[in-house]
């Protein structure tokens, strides 16, 4: 009873996480906002939340909204920022190249086409980036291969046909229509498994 | 049976199907010990032999100068490659150890100036000058060294300019067209200006003689002018 009642007393010792000063994160142009999870990483980190979505959203405000961008803070110890703002990612813009919206599930599917000609455009972006500045536009156009590749995303180097490409496009709709709805029900069997 | 139960480390034990992230718990348990007690009968006792320190000297002097056919490989690419890029300085320096983001943008940089950064293992690198009139400063190849390349002479004041900067790299040697050049030499070089004017130096220096007998020449025309008109006018005035 006694050593019942000297458990319940006794408290948690609390430990304050210091966080790192570098946070790094995909931010959605224009839509920065004290929303999780990034109102927390600003807050734990002593940034004004309301102040950086202000200038962030200021600064993206010519790209379209919702694109994904790779983003540093670099928070200081007075609690001021460096704030780097990169191209798209790399992901995102090959999706768009490629007119999908979602990548392949397995190793060996093809999710989506595109050309060398979208390779060097892709590579023409990233290039203005502050950490690809040097670098020679065929090793930036290397890394978005194999970035594709990884994606499930095939390189040519002949133009696409328009009528080949929307048969295969039509087609992948149908297939990621199947995968959607093969998730959704594997997920619904767990909850109904789970309660 | 007793005395194999306690733990022993030089028995093998099987594959485990578990993550190799996490160290095994030191004595194994009880029951792990039961197992291996069991099984030592059957698994090949692994012999532990003593080297001496001169033999394993031995030993790794000897391996060090056997190159693997990955190795021989590397070094005739890094070869082929400095002569497609027609390189003709090479400086090699003391590198230390320092972030990766801060070496990738030091080395863009230098890409922009027109100096390539690589790190090669020294031995790929004696490989590379094996025959070579380099061959005998194999010396500088140790340690951790990287190597600046580049294609022209102006290349040697950007090395200069930007090894001075930084406090992770230090220049050791220069080389340049096959030539070793000293330290000094290469800063005196290195405080001059560009190739271009240099040039447009000399070419006015060459030219000055010239121009200063043609202006005395104009003077000397002007001045006996300027004194017939003097005196011309002494005189309408009389």
């Amino acid at each position: 009873m006694a050593t019942k009642a000297a458990t319940r007393v006794r408290k948690k010792e609390v430990v304050k996480v210091v966080h790192g000063a570098l946070l790094r994160t995909h931010i959605k142009a224009g839509m920065a906002s004290a929303a999780p999870p990034l109102g927390p990483q600003l807050g734990q980190r002593g940034v004004n939340v309301a102040n950086f979505c202000k200038e962030f959203n200021k600064e993206t405000g010519h790209i379209k909204p919702g694109v994904p961008l790779p983003t540093r803070i670099n928070v200081k110890p007075d609690r001021s920022y460096d704030l780097e703002i990169c191209s798209p990612t790399t992901s995102w813009l090959l999706k768009q190249a490629a007119g999908i919206r979602r990548g392949r599930q397995f190793y060996g599917e093809v999710a989506g086409k595109i050309s060398v000609k979208h390779v060097y455009e892709i590579a023409l972006i990233k290039s203005k980036d502050r950490a690809l500045v040097g670098v020679p536009l065929e090793e930036i156009c290397r890394k978005i291969i194999i970035q594709s590749r990884s994606i499930g995303i095939e390189v040519q180097k002949e133009d696409l046909d328009p009528e080949l490409l929307k048969q295969f496009l039509a087609e992948r709709s149908g297939t990621v229509a199947k995968q959607l709805a093969e998730l959704a029900e594997k997920k619904a069997a767990k909850m109904l498994r789970t309660g | 049976m007793l005395r194999r139960l306690l733990p022993q480390d030089n028995l093998r034990t099987a594959v485990r199907q578990v993550s190799s992230k996490y160290q095994k718990p030191k004595p194994r348990s009880y029951k792990r010990r039961w197992f291996e007690a069991a099984v030592q009968p059957v698994f090949p006792q692994e012999l532990k032999s003593c080297t001496p320190p001169a033999l394993l000297h031995q030993r790794n002097v000897e391996n060090s100068r056997q190159y693997m056919d990955f190795e021989v490989a590397l070094a005739q690419h890094v070869k082929n490659w400095m002569q497609r890029e027609q390189f003709r300085v090479l400086v090699v320096c003391q590198q230390l150890p320092v972030p990766g983001r801060t070496l990738w943008f030091a080395k863009n940089q230098w890409r922009l100036k027109g100096i390539e950064h690589k790190v090669y293992g020294s031995k790929i690198m004696r490989k590379v000058f094996e025959g070579t009139p380099l061959d005998s400063l194999d010396i500088a190849f140790a340690g951790s060294t990287s190597y600046l390349f580049g294609k022209d002479f102006s290349t040697l004041k950007h090395v200069v300019a930007e090894t001075e900067k930084l406090n992770w790299i230090v220049p050791l040697l220069y080389f340049a067209d096959g030539k070793i050049l000293s330290a000094a030499d290469v800063k005196e070089l290195a405080q001059l200006a560009d190739l271009e004017h240099v040039r447009a130096q000399t070419v006015s220096i060459l030219t000055q003689p010239a121009s200063s007998l043609t202006n005395t020449f104009d003077r000397v025309a002007r001045q006996t002018t300027f004194t017939l008109d003097s005196y011309e006018h002494a005189l309408k005035t009389e």
